[in-house]
């Protein structure tokens, strides 16, 4: 299980990484890290509380998306309603890899 | 702003219905094998005893060594027939119908559902229940579950009592944890919290 979501949080990372390199094209490694940090705080734990704790994947998705809109307005100096629009498009991408990859 | 909205509508409205409704493993779950087996069938001779799963599953006669594994979006239930009443021929050429038509069956309240699917990290791969039956009249089956056998990964089983309402315990073994689990699940996410205030902290002074 822990292999699993090891590689479930280097997808992750990947892929939001992707997601706020196609919105704002400069600083990669700046936003590697973030999404590397950002993720590590938020999914670790959420997928740890998902199988032990709370079986709610929609409802952990919100929080996990709320969390990190507020993280990355933080860390890009971004206005909240973009920080916004980055997470939900960066964790709707995620939650459907993560249905593909565990289906 | 509006057409942001509409996005985060249609999303949920193509995203949600395939979590609810499809025949699909969420994340952090899994399907293990499960069945359920009635032991004291030889103790009614003069009945027949039927299983009948609605859409998937279908129907049959229940012999005594049966396991029976039903499909997890059936809801399957059991049926009594005195054995002069029942006719195999009948059965088989109505189907669905001689359930819905059959005067003479004898209805059970019992819902034999598969125990699945469970948490991907549980340890369980097979779940044997054990049912009972208390008593059979012409109007009511009444059929009540008594046991559980719960079989692990390493090979170990766990036989457990049901309570008097037939309700069953849940299985006892943890699952085993490996020495990296504490470090990666908890010390992880606070060295990256660690590491995102002191990032934001610093662009703050600047």
């Amino acid at each position: 299980m822990l292999f699993s979501n090891l590689i479930a949080l280097i997808l992750t990372v990947v892929l939001e990484f992707s997601v706020l390199l196609a919105f704002i094209r400069k600083a990669p490694l700046k936003l590697l890290l973030y999404s590397l940090l950002i993720n590590t705080a938020t999914q670790v734990p959420a997928l740890y509380i998902y199988q032990n704790l709370w079986p709610r994947f929609i409802l952990l998705e919100i929080i996990i998306f709320l969390l990190e809109s507020f993280l990355l307005m933080l860390l890009l100096a971004a206005k909240y309603r973009k920080a916004l629009l980055l997470s939900f498009t960066a964790n709707l991408a995620t939650a459907m890899l993560s249905l593909i990859f565990f289906i | 702003m509006k057409n942001k909205i509409i996005i985060l509508a249609v999303s949920i409205a193509i995203f949600l219905p395939s979590l609810v409704l499809a025949d699909l493993l969420i994340p952090g779950q899994k399907s293990i094998s499960s069945c359920h087996r009635i032991v004291n069938l030889s103790d009614y001779p003069d009945h027949v005893f039927l299983f009948y799963g609605r859409p998937v599953t279908g129907f049959g006669v229940i012999e005594p060594d049966d396991c029976l594994s039903f499909y997890k979006l059936s809801q399957n239930t059991i049926y009594a027939i005195a054995k002069e009443d029942f006719d195999q021929n009948e059965l088989d050429t109505k189907q669905d119908l001689y359930f819905q038509e059959n005067p003479k069956l004898i209805p059970s309240d019992a819902e034999l559902d598969p125990y699945s699917p469970i948490s991907s990290g549980s340890t369980l791969t097979d779940v044997e229940i054990t049912w009972e039956i208390k008593g059979v009249d012409t109007e009511k089956l009444e059929i009540k579950k008594t046991k559980v056998i719960y079989t692990y990964k390493d090979g170990t089983t766990e036989e457990l009592q049901a309570d008097p309402d037939g309700n069953l315990p849940p299985p006892l073994k943890k699952q085993e944890k490996s020495w990296l689990f504490f470090p990666l699940v908890f010390g992880l996410p606070l060295v990256a919290i660690i590491i995102i205030v002191i990032i934001i902290l610093k662009k703050r002074k600047k």
